[in-house]
């Protein structure tokens, strides 16, 4: 029986342990997209917000997490729509936004500053195939479902962001280097 | 460096200390969320869902009428006009003759 207040205790105890499991995720994906801006907390409320309504929808785990970061993804878009905007918040997040007591050694190295800005200007869809299995740390399988693509479209997708990363960052990153973008069958990645 | 490695380095999340779901602020944001009743979301999107179907409709029955009507060798869909039938004048019994 709906609206029972068994029901309700049943919802609020799944809804209480994702939001223990993937509180931090979720916010890590959107400091990970966005940087460590003020817009962060918003984005997880929203997130959270939007899985709390619709918690019948939300698959089982491990399907969860990539639902969550499913619906992070859409909040961010919605709310930097323009692609111009994005790449100047990715742009801003290689420059001057991070906090400096937490990020000093990793500001002072022009390297990473340098393969940010790169990361910025891959294409939309190549740059979230490789953050998804590079900093969120999915393998190509879990990556292909929250993108609602096929596991081999999401091995071009990353092989294709990380030739381009190759090409711009030069020799210092192994672009002689041969890339083979092998997919085994259960969606962990070898080679690439 | 390799590309990897220096990919796993660069990001953001790894240089910043994360609220946990314990913290203050994400204690608070769960309360406020769980304070809200489950909203009736099906429901919304069913209407969502049904405006755009029943319009789409209207304009597919629409064309399809009228292109129907154009069609050179349709039949017409309004009837023409019956002619009234008038009798025959009498003819004359003289001429007849």
């Amino acid at each position: 029986m709906a609206g029972t207040d068994e029901d309700r205790d049943q919802r609020e105890l799944r809804f209480h342990r994702l939001y223990q499991a993937y509180f931090r995720p979720v916010q890590a994906y959107a400091v990970n997209r966005l940087g460590p801006v003020d817009d962060v907390a918003d984005i997880v409320a929203e997130v959270f917000m939007t899985a709390w309504r619709r918690l019948a929808d939300i698959p089982p785990p491990p399907g969860d997490r990539f639902w969550l970061y499913g619906t992070a993804r859409r909040v961010i878009s919605r709310r930097y729509r323009s692609a111009s905007r994005l790449r100047s918040l990715l742009g801003r997040l290689a420059a001057e936004q991070r906090p400096k007591e937490q990020l000093l050694a990793w500001a002072q190295d022009p390297a990473q500053e340098r393969l940010l800005a790169a990361i910025g200007e891959l294409r939309p869809a190549d740059r979230e195939a490789l953050l998804l299995v590079h900093w969120e740390q999915l393998t190509y399988a879990e990556a292909a479902q929250t993108l609602g693509c096929s596991v081999n479209a999401l091995g071009i997708r990353v092989h294709k962001a990380k030739a381009r990363l190759r090409k711009v960052l030069g020799t210092e990153t192994g672009g002689d280097r041969p890339c083979p973008a092998v997919i085994k069958p259960n969606g962990v990645t070898d080679g690439s | 460096m390799d590309l990897d490695t220096m990919l796993a380095g660069a990001a953001p999340a790894r240089q910043v200390s994360l609220d946990g779901p314990d913290s203050p602020a994400a204690v608070s944001l769960y309360r406020r969320i769980t304070a809200q009743p489950p909203a009736a979301a099906p429901a919304r999107r069913r209407g969502r869902f049904a405006v755009p179907a029943l319009t789409a409709a209207a304009v597919a029955g629409a064309s399809a009428t009228v292109a129907l009507a154009l069609i050179p060798g349709s039949p017409p869909r309004i009837p023409a006009p019956r002619r009234i039938l008038t009798p025959p004048p009498p003819r004359s019994s003289a001429r007849r003759r």
